[in-house]
């Protein structure tokens, strides 16, 4: 039986001069577990993560941390959170991907000798270590993304959430994030939270599903999940859309 | 060189080399996050405090301090709750800053000379007390972004990201803008009120074109800017120039170079091979 992390308890939430995204909700998230986050477009997952991540408030409800402060844990580090924006710096920037990926280690530790060699460990990880001295502008869109995901990972967080890791990037970048992210819950136990318009290609038999749309989230079954999923749900609008794609 | 028996030249070099250092350092991460527009900004707000400082007689390069401090931190707290607004909010500052300085000038009947010197810059009137201000603001810029240097990087790269990795990204971003006022307010007396801004933005944007890492990128916008200043003091020297006009001139060359090397080296290259 594994340890409850968080847990959300009759949570919902509308932004100010905004739409009511999340009514009522519940549901608990559990330690060492790999959950995926599927639904439609504008269904509010970014928005369940920022909940869960502590920087919005629930308008209504309660999320309880077990076992972990949020604020406390952010502050050292053992949160890794790959926004679905972190792709679009400014392309102009200078720096390279182990000055990208130092820079979060160096937050928290000045060790230099052990800082460099765990940028190069996580650069190996992702396939990346003879990218690690170009510039991470110059990199494709998926290499690009699997700097960004050494990045997050590098400081070894307990927790590790994404959104949308893998949209508009090419498959073996997206074969790579799906390797390292297995590996890293299943060997490390670190829980793992992502969001995916194409949940085939990012989780097993033995995630857990959370199907956010209209306003609710609600746990699915996963098994023979390709079957399920069919086609991509990528950029399907309509909710409809999407529960003929999984029921 | 003849120039440098003069002490108040030995000075101006002294204080130019001090802020051809603390600008790129600051006009790098400045450029890198669409910030210029703030520097400018507190560039003309400094001119409030220089003309208090004419007014009443204390040091002008103190009152520049003083404003440029003042107005920075309103700035940042503007822009942090007016997301949306944020240029306005430059834009706002910055007028208010001219409109105070035009004011406090005409009242008190500052000598025309005297204000241009502020404007464009001047190698002859750094005062000791001058030196002392720039090298202690100097010291501070070098040893914060020194100490903060991983934590600007990574606020320039991704604010969010930063924030979410633990660091305090408000914290940093009024440090910041902070040491921005602090390196506008000294810069003024050597480069003038009008050509600060283009010192802490040409030599980055010269660099960008050549460096191929953000470690790089810094040394080489220090470098170009070095350059630029104390070719642009000596040339004002022996031509009877304005400074600033001088310097920013050497920059801008240097930065015509830079895109020509980039862009034509990998031609000949090419050719060649
Ligand atoms: N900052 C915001 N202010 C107001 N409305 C927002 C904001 N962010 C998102 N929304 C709205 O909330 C809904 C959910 O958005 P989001 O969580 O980003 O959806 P998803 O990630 O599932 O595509 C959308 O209708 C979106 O337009
Ligand atoms: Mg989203």
């Amino acid at each position: 039986m594994t340890a409850d992390l968080m847990e959300f308890k009759g949570v919902s939430f509308k932004y100010p001069n905004g739409p009511v995204v999340l009514e009522n909700i519940s549901f608990k998230i559990r330690k060492g577990e790999f959950y995926g986050l599927v639904g439609p477009n504008g269904a509010g997952k970014s928005t369940l993560l920022k909940l869960m991540l502590g920087s919005l408030k629930p308008t209504k409800g309660e999320i309880i941390y077990h076992d972990l402060e949020i604020k406390r844990y952010r502050k050292k580090g053992k949160i890794g959170y790959l926004s679905q924006e972190a792709r679009n710096f400014n392309p102009q920037f200078p720096g390279t991907v182990s000055e990208v990926v130092q820079a979060q280690l160096a937050v928290f530790s000045r060790d230099k000798k052990k800082l460099q060699a765990r940028v190069r460990e996580t650069l190996e990880q992702v396939g990346l270590l003879s990218k690690a001295d170009q510039p991470i502008g110059k990199l494709s869109g998926g290499q690009q993304q699997r700097a960004l995901l050494a990045r997050t990972l590098a400081a070894e967080p307990e927790i590790v959430i994404l959104d949308e890791p893998l949209t508009g990037i090419d498959v073996q970048s997206q074969r790579i994030i799906y390797d390292v992210l297995h590996h890293f819950n299943r060997h490390r136990g670190k829980t793992i939270i992502v969001v995916s318009h194409n949940l085939s290609l990012l989780v097993n038999s033995t995630a857990r599903i959370l199907l956010v749309d209209n306003g609710r989230v609600t746990f699915c079954d996963n098994t023979n999940l390709n079957d399920k999923l069919p086609v991509p749900v990528q950029g399907r609008q309509r909710s409809s859309d999407l529960k003929e794609a999984f029921f | 060189m003849e120039m440098f028996q003069y002490d108040f030249l030995q000075r101006a070099f002294l204080a130019g080399l001090i802020i051809a250092v603390i600008c790129p350092v600051i006009g790098i991460f400045m450029v890198l996050r669409r910030m210029s527009l703030v520097g400018n900004a507190l560039s003309h707000i400094s001119m409030a405090g220089v003309a208090a400082g004419l007014m009443t007689g204390v040091s002008p390069t103190f009152g520049a301090v003083i404003v440029c401090l003042l107005g920075s931190g309103i700035i940042e707290l503007l822009r942090k709750n007016f997301r949306r607004y944020a240029e306005l909010a430059v834009a706002i500052s910055m007028s208010t800053g001219l409109g105070l300085a035009v004011l406090l000038i005409s009242a008190g009947n500052v000598n025309n000379a005297t204000v241009m010197s502020y404007l464009f810059g001047s190698v002859v009137t750094t005062s000791k007390s001058d030196i002392i201000i720039i090298a202690i603001t100097g010291l501070l810029v070098i040893v914060t972004v020194a100490l903060l240097y991983s934590r600007l990087f990574y606020v320039t790269f991704d604010e969010e990201g930063a924030f979410y990795a633990g660091v305090d990204t408000g914290l940093v971003n009024m440090i910041f803008v902070l040491l921005s006022g602090l390196t506008v307010a000294v810069s003024i007396r050597v480069v003038g009120i009008l050509l600060v801004s283009p010192l802490m933005t040409i030599p980055v944007a010269a660099s960008l074109q050549l460096a191929t890492s953000f470690k790089q990128a810094l040394a080489f916008s220090i470098v170009f800017a070095v350059i630029s200043v104390a070719g642009g003091i000596i040339l004002s020297y022996y031509f009877d120039l304005a400074p600033g006009g001088t310097i920013v001139i050497a920059a801008l060359v240097i930065l015509f170079l830079s895109i020509l090397t980039k862009k034509v080296l990998p031609v000949i290259k090419s050719k060649s091979a």
